[in-house]
């Protein structure tokens, strides 16, 4: 049988739904983000993260945060962006806010990277071209758009692609060696938890490690597609649930697993959330006009391809670098390599112009959250390596040489040099990564 | 078919762990009786022993203001002395009550503000609780006050007038309060935090467990106080290769390297738990190796070997040392590189410990 492009196209892109998904995705999205950024601001990480530090490590060379206490504002926007995304209330100008500060922050420093907030970008500059607000909204409220019932299905499907892609390569990163024949990072993770109540006694064992392992690879693989199908989707959503909460208690890993339990509600059906929506509706007596002529926009299907296909190229594009990705880290980020290794180094620059020799003590420069992910990760020590270069010529001397003295374990491993001793740092750029970060094997 | 995957899938979890036989287990180390060694046989005692001899300071000090001569000097120079040495063994446990009563900067805070502590005693009234006044206390303070500079040839005695004696005892009380207080936090009948040290609560590698806490501590004393604070910046490695003989521990008193061995010696007996469980029963417990496939346990105490083998080159005063054979304090601060290395990679990682001192999300 010849498949029918015509009817897959009509059915994943032009089919006429209600937009009622959308509408609780957005309100949702904005809660929760409020509720993070609270929490964020609450545990004074706006402090320790964008305020105390001496310098910072950021994405974008130059690219710094707001002297003062400026950040404590930026970050007020996010969190009133994020109400203001849940109430759709000038909802394209406070996403493309929300999107635009969200993302500045997160390209601030590289210290605080998280695969989660990658995530929260990209939804976040997704909803600024969703008609997320054409329903149950206070921009329809007070006129400004229409309201529209049905929507084209491509607009949740995009959502729910953008969730599917984050499982399925985390899980895709899960197909190594360590992970799944040595149970590794998992066995030194699950062991540091054998103290637990009702779950520590499992823990104890190593088959436990290989089970959450495989389990672990074979879920993120699959999950999407499970989810993806009317039949499996109850199913698979408990799944989604368990495994999610029982990664929270496991794992420092913040607000994710609700993210992501809340996110995959996308999922449900249809009538689910139109009844959601109608039930909001009635609570706070807002009247839903029904009228399905309220023109939806187009899509940009080039500008959407386009989209989606560079996310499948960035977790791949660590094939085109040199060396193993979990130790040189060439090509690690943006990639959904979530919770995948264990990684701890320590490293010691040593500053020399002729004679003089001088030792840093990181310390005096860095945070210690930014000292540890600088010691393991190579584009952070260049960086710090430039940072130091300048300090020091400002101290009088003259085209000083940097060297550095490192260790780094993996995945519980014994520690091993990571850096060549005898390479000037000052004169090698990331490109030449493999002429300073020592072979791992 | 789905639902058979799940099934067969529980099913092989339910059969795996029934097998006890065949089962290999992670981590078999209990931390229980570590905790509980560590907190009743080691740190509690440091601290009992530290305000027992800041108090017998502090007595020392106030018979010395009562009547200046040569031997109640003497005998508050060598209170100063045995107190400075009982701090040695305390500096590892900078967490939990010693780190609410800033037990570091109320002690051993150097090197002195010596214009700020003239200026306070020429004032005649003072707040030493005060952010300007940090480096006008602690142990060199007192040092300072009663040896004087070793520059200089003074006769000490004939310095001690009223107002150096009362900043004396001024400097001498808020360290014997500082440590009563933490002594009383941790003992039993007290705040009693030698039981939470090692409560069910309080297991775990987490930031917030107490080898988490311990480990997180000791690598910042290790690494900051001991390699850099004692052998570090007076021998120069962080200031271009420049000595500054005068940021020694014991500058005025001329003991530091007799310090610096307590130190060491006091790190080596909470690595091996003395007579009960230490950290090395730990490693061993949970086969931690390093990377020419060692016992890592072993390994550490070698490396203990070497540094006190290094230590034992050098000879007190410090600056002469410094002066005299400089590569010889050099190896001593090789030497205990390599220790911070073992400490904060190896053993932390082996542990599963996140060397972190601050609190934040991972993914």
């Amino acid at each position: 049988m010849k498949p029918d492009i015509g009817r897959i196209k009509y059915h994943l892109f032009d089919k006429k739904v209600t937009i009622a998904p959308l509408v609780t995705f957005r309100i949702l999205f904005g809660i929760l983000m409020l509720f993070s950024v609270i929490r964020f601001w609450l545990n004074g990480w706006i402090h320790s993260q964008y305020i105390e530090p001496r310098l910072y490590f950021p994405f974008i060379e130059g690219l710094r945060p707001i002297e003062g206490q400026g950040m404590y504002g930026i970050f007020f926007l996010i969190g009133l962006s994020a109400l203001m995304i849940s109430l759709g209330y000038f909802y394209r100008i406070f996403t493309t806010l929300f999107f635009v500060l969200f993302t500045y922050v997160e390209l601030l420093d590289k210290t605080n990277y998280l695969n989660h907030y990658y995530f929260i970008s990209l939804v976040s500059f997704l909803l600024i071209w969703l008609p997320a607000h054409r329903n149950f909204s206070l921009d329809v409220s007070r006129g400004v758009v229409t309201s529209i019932s049905k929507i084209q299905v491509i607009y949740i499907n995009v959502i729910k692609l953008q969730l599917g892609i984050v499982y399925f390569f985390a899980g895709i990163a899960k197909i190594n060696y360590d992970w799944l024949f040595n149970a590794q990072p998992l066995k030194l993770w699950l062991s540091s938890k054998v103290h637990l109540p009702i779950i520590g006694w499992v823990l104890r064992y190593k088959v436990t490690a290989y089970i959450f392992s495989w389990f672990g690879m074979l879920f993120d693989t699959t999950i999407p597609f499970f989810l993806a199908f009317k039949r499996t989707m109850p199913y698979a959503y408990i799944v989604v649930v368990i495994f999610h909460l029982i990664t929270g208690v496991l794992f420092p890993i913040g607000v994710f697993p609700l993210v992501m339990i809340l996110g995959t509600t996308i999922f449900f059906p249809a009538s689910f959330h139109e009844k959601v929506v109608n039930w909001l509706s009635n609570f706070f007596r807002y009247s839903r006009r029904i009228s399905v002529l309220g023109n939806a926009p187009k899509t940009n299907m080039i500008f959407l391809v386009a989209f989606f296909f560079v996310q499948v190229l960035i977790p791949l594009r660590y094939l085109m670098m040199p060396g193993n990705v979990f130790w040189s880290e060439q090509g690690y980020r943006f990639s959904w390599r979530v919770m995948l290794m264990e990684k701890a180094g320590d490293i010691t620059f040593f500053v020399e112009d002729g004679d003089r020799k001088h030792m840093v003590a990181n310390y005096e420069y860095l945070t210690p959250q930014q000292e540890k992910m600088m010691s393991t990760q190579p584009d952070m020590i260049l960086q710090f390596v430039r940072f130091l270069e300048k300090e020091f010529e400002e101290k009088g001397f003259k085209d000083p040489k940097i060297t550095a003295r490192s260790y780094v374990t993996l995945n519980g491993r014994p520690s091993r040099p990571f850096i060549n001793p005898e390479i000037d740092l000052s004169k090698v750029s990331l490109m030449q990564s493999s002429r300073f970060i020592l072979p791992y094997d | 078919m789905w639902k058979s995957f799940l099934l067969v899938f529980i099913l092989g979890l339910f059969i795996f762990s029934c097998d006890d036989g065949g089962l290999q287990k992670v981590n078999d180390f209990d931390q229980g009786p570590l905790l509980k060694n560590l907190g009743n046989q080691i740190i509690l005692p440091a601290y009992q022993s530290l305000a027992e001899q800041n108090h017998l300071l502090t007595v020392a000090v106030g018979a010395l203001r009562e009547a200046p001569t040569a031997a109640s000097l003497a005998d508050a120079q060598l209170q100063l002395k045995l107190a400075r040495l009982a701090w040695q063994n305390c500096s590892a446990f900078q967490f939990g009550p010693a780190e609410d009563a800033g037990l570091l900067a109320e002690l051993n805070i150097y090197p002195i503000d010596k214009n700020q502590i003239e200026q306070n005693i020429a004032d005649g009234s003072y707040d030493l609780s005060t952010l300007s006044n940090l480096d006008a206390k602690g142990y060199q303070t007192l040092a300072f006050l009663m040896y004087g500079d070793p520059e200089q040839d003074v006769d000490i005695l004939s310095t001690l007038t009223e107002p150096r004696l009362e900043y004396l005892e001024t400097v001498a009380h808020r360290i014997d309060q500082a440590s009563q207080t933490v002594y009383d936090a941790w003992k039993e009948g007290g705040g009693d935090y030698v039981s939470t040290f090692s409560s069910e609560a309080s297991l775990g590698v987490d930031l917030g467990s107490s080898i988490g806490k311990l480990v997180n501590a000791l690598n910042q004393d290790f690494e900051r106080n001991t390699r850099d604070g004692k052998v570090g910046i007076p021998v120069g490695i962080r200031s271009l290769g420049e000595t500054i003989p005068t940021a020694s521990e014991a500058y005025f008193g001329g003991y530091s390297i007799e310090l610096l061995k307590e130190n060491i010696a006091g790190y080596r007996n909470l690595f091996s738990g003395g007579q009960g469980v230490g950290f090395d029963d730990y490693l061993e417990g949970i086969g931690a190796a390093t990377t020419g496939n060692e016992d890592l346990a072993l390994t550490i105490s070698n490396q203990f070997d070497q540094l006190e083998l290094a230590i034992d080159q050098i000879a007190d005063p410090l600056p002469m040392a410094i002066a005299d054979q400089k590569s010889d304090v050099e190896q001593v601060f090789v030497q205990m590189q390599i220790l911070v290395s073992l400490f904060k990679v190896d053993m932390a990682s082996s542990i599963g410990v996140i060397i972190s001192y601050q609190d934040n999300d991972g993914d």
